[in-house]
């Protein structure tokens, strides 16, 4: 049964397309219903479905950057009300674009492609690296919003500096940061859930290994694999150890 | 301007001389393109039917000038010999200096009045030997002399009008050049002006009825609609409501504030059935200010630019802030008034800050007003944005 993972910014514009696609694709489970861009991201790492249906305009992060993230790891349909005449380049290849509302003969043609994607084996690598090198033509770069975090400690606010940071982990609806302050490791409690967190940083600087894990690449020491084909991050100056998830190993190939 | 000279098409006469003009043309329209132009006219004129009464005129100048040598006690030959130097120089003279290119400086006066001086003594001396050897004549010396003694004066005062007449005459078609390419200068000022305006009337068109909000819109009532949902029928009356405020706004000059805040109350409450939470809006706009005139689409750039780039695209969305006062009132100085927008979106974003609608917006501003009025757009230390208006028309009565 094909999991499928939704996402749009508006709730009629999800309900329609989730209606639209229960009776085009019967057999289809929707296992997520994103809200935004850092959303779907969020639970595209939680679910890894098997296809996504994004909204181009999203806030967080945009459909077009949600795709980039997912590199081709699952078949990706692009939703549009208007005019992303950039889209049309999608229109022949290995992605697939609807307009909204969507209609059911439309639909069921998108469907049909899915369910040949599908069967396949594995789609060739070929085609994920020409769609990956069109979406970082389309994606403009994304400049760094912040440069300090707010955290609440008590009645004090206190103000770390983003390049202070050596990591991030996720702690619930709220993030934990871990940074080196006049020489020493200390952290704090950020009131932002991580994947909003993770569309503020500046992706030269931070890379995210796990769903729940955004580490400052300058701070990463080495990864290391283990037997049962996990991996782990030594830190350079901090005893911590954090984990690579499976869809983050790709990050560290080796050269 | 730039039609075809008629002497490229006439006979071959015409087109012969046109053909060794053109390039001359060329040659001077690179240092004066006035100039240029008046040369083409002034051949197209002499080297056609039109021009034949002048060249009429001038021989029967010659003529008379001839005569009146003749009169003097000089003989025919003489006459006609001296008629003809002088008459063809004096054209040339005057000819050259009214189209003399930019300079006619004294120095070049003198050069001139000295050049033309041993010319016609070289021309006087030709003539003599010519005379001597096709009448096989002596020459009669005596007579000459004579001759020369009654005209020098005359010569001398003939020679010193025509410098003056001439540095007059180079005066006055530089002058005249001057005023036609002005003239021309202006034509294509207002040309430009003209496209500019047509120009801002599309943006504003564009700017006014985004076709993305309203498809994005269309797509929601469509849902809705099919669904029967009772939010499809207010949410239809909202983008009637939209669109007609906005599109009546177009073609008038200036429209009440108060017709503007319908048209961005209309869009807020679209954006708000379609954003759900995610947006909140307040309005609080002073009866007087809503009856001052402003440039239509003034507000709803200022409305739509804070939803799109501060609110849309932020996780957690925010409030929109619409308000309008006196300035006395509220403190900002004497007189005139105020409109705000601020939203907590994301703030200004180095790619927001200059976007084609506030560049249309600030330009518009300086049409309609000037300098009585003045625009401002700052980022809050809290995150967001507000976008601030004042003008010094006084707006509100005293209180």
């Amino acid at each position: 049964m094909p999991r499928i993972l939704i996402a749009d910014d508006e709730a009629a514009m999800r309900e329609q397309l989730a209606d639209a696609l229960r009776a085009a694709w019967p057999e289809a489970e929707i296992v997520a219903q994103a809200v935004h861009g850092a959303d779907a991201w969020d639970q595209w790492l939680e679910h890894q479905p098997d296809a996504c249906f994004l909204d181009v305009r999203m806030p967080g992060l945009t459909g077009l950057e949600v795709a980039q993230k997912i590199q081709g790891r699952c078949p990706v349909v692009f939703v549009t009300a208007y005019g992303d005449h950039a889209l049309q380049a999608f229109d022949t290849g290995a992605v697939d674009y609807l307009v909204k509302p969507v209609e059911p003969q439309r639909l069921a043609r998108t469907v049909e492609r899915l369910k040949q994607r599908l069967a396949q084996p594995a789609p060739p690598e070929a085609q994920a690296q020409a769609l990956q090198a069109l979406l970082s033509r389309l994606v403009p770069r994304r400049p760094a919003q912040t440069e300090t975090l707010q955290a609440g400690i008590g009645k004090e606010i206190r103000l770390i500096r983003v390049a202070d940071v050596i990591y991030f982990e996720s702690d619930a609806r709220y993030s934990r940061v871990v940074y080196r302050e006049e020489g020493e490791q200390r952290e704090a409690l950020l009131r932002t859930p991580l994947k909003d967190l993770l569309v503020q940083l500046d992706p030269g600087q931070f890379l995210q290994v796990h769903r729940s894990i955004i580490v400052a690449s300058s701070q990463i020491a080495s990864a290391v694999r283990d037997d049962a084909g996990g991996m782990i991050l030594k830190l350079r100056g901090c005893p911590d150890r954090l984990t690579v998830s499976r869809p983050f190993q790709g990050l560290f190939k080796g050269q | 301007m730039s039609s075809t000279n008629l002497l490229s098409q006439g006979n071959r006469l015409q087109r012969a001389y046109y053909r060794w003009a053109q390039p001359r043309y060329a040659r001077i329209a690179l240092k004066d393109p006035g100039l240029a132009l008046e040369m083409e006219e002034v051949d197209q004129f002499l080297y056609s039917r039109r021009g034949l009464l002048a060249w009429f005129g001038w021989l029967l100048g010659l003529v008379g000038l001839t005569v009146g040598v003749r009169m003097t006690g000089a003989g025919w030959v003489e006459a006609a010999q001296f008629s003809v130097l002088l008459w063809v120089a004096l054209s040339l003279a005057l000819m050259s200096s009214w189209f003399s290119p930019h300079s006619a400086g004294s120095s070049t006066i003198v050069k001139g009045f000295v050049m033309s001086l041993l010319l016609g003594l070289a021309g006087g001396a030709i003539g003599l030997f010519a005379v001597k050897w096709i009448f096989q004549d002596e020459v009669n010396w005596a007579a000459l002399q004579e001759a020369a003694n009654r005209v020098t004066w005359p010569i001398l005062l003939l020679v010193l009008g025509i410098v003056l007449f001439s540095t007059f005459l180079s005066w006055a078609g530089r002058k005249a050049r001057q005023q036609r390419l002005q003239r021309l200068q202006l034509l294509a000022e207002r040309d430009a002006a003209r496209a500019a305006a047509a120009e801002t009337e599309l943006r504003l068109l564009q700017a006014q009825i985004h076709p993305h909000f309203v498809f994005n819109t269309l797509a929601t009532l469509q849902h809705w609609v099919d669904k029967a949902d009772p939010r499809a029928g207010p949410l239809l009356r909202e983008l009637t409501g939209f669109l007609r405020g906005s599109t009546e706004m177009l073609g008038r000059s200036r429209v009440p504030l108060g017709d503007e805040v319908r048209a961005a109350a209309h869009y807020l409450a679209i954006m708000q059935a379609r954003m759900g939470e995610r947006l909140r809006f307040e309005i609080d706009v002073d009866p007087p200010c809503a009856a001052q005139p402003v440039p239509p689409g003034l507000l709803l750039t200022l409305v739509e630019n804070a939803i799109e780039h501060g609110l849309e695209p932020k996780i957690e969305g925010g409030t929109l802030r619409l308000s309008s006062g006196c300035s006395d009132r509220a403190g900002h100085g004497q007189g005139g008034w105020w409109l705000r927008v601020e939203d907590d979106g994301l703030g200004l974003s180095p790619q927001a800050r200059d976007q084609v609608g506030l560049s249309n917006l600030r330009q518009r501003l300086q049409q309609h007003y000037g300098s009585r009025a003045r625009f401002t757009l700052q980022a809050l230390a809290t995150g967001g944005t507000r976008a601030e208006l004042h003008f010094e028309e006084a707006a509100c009565p005293a209180s």
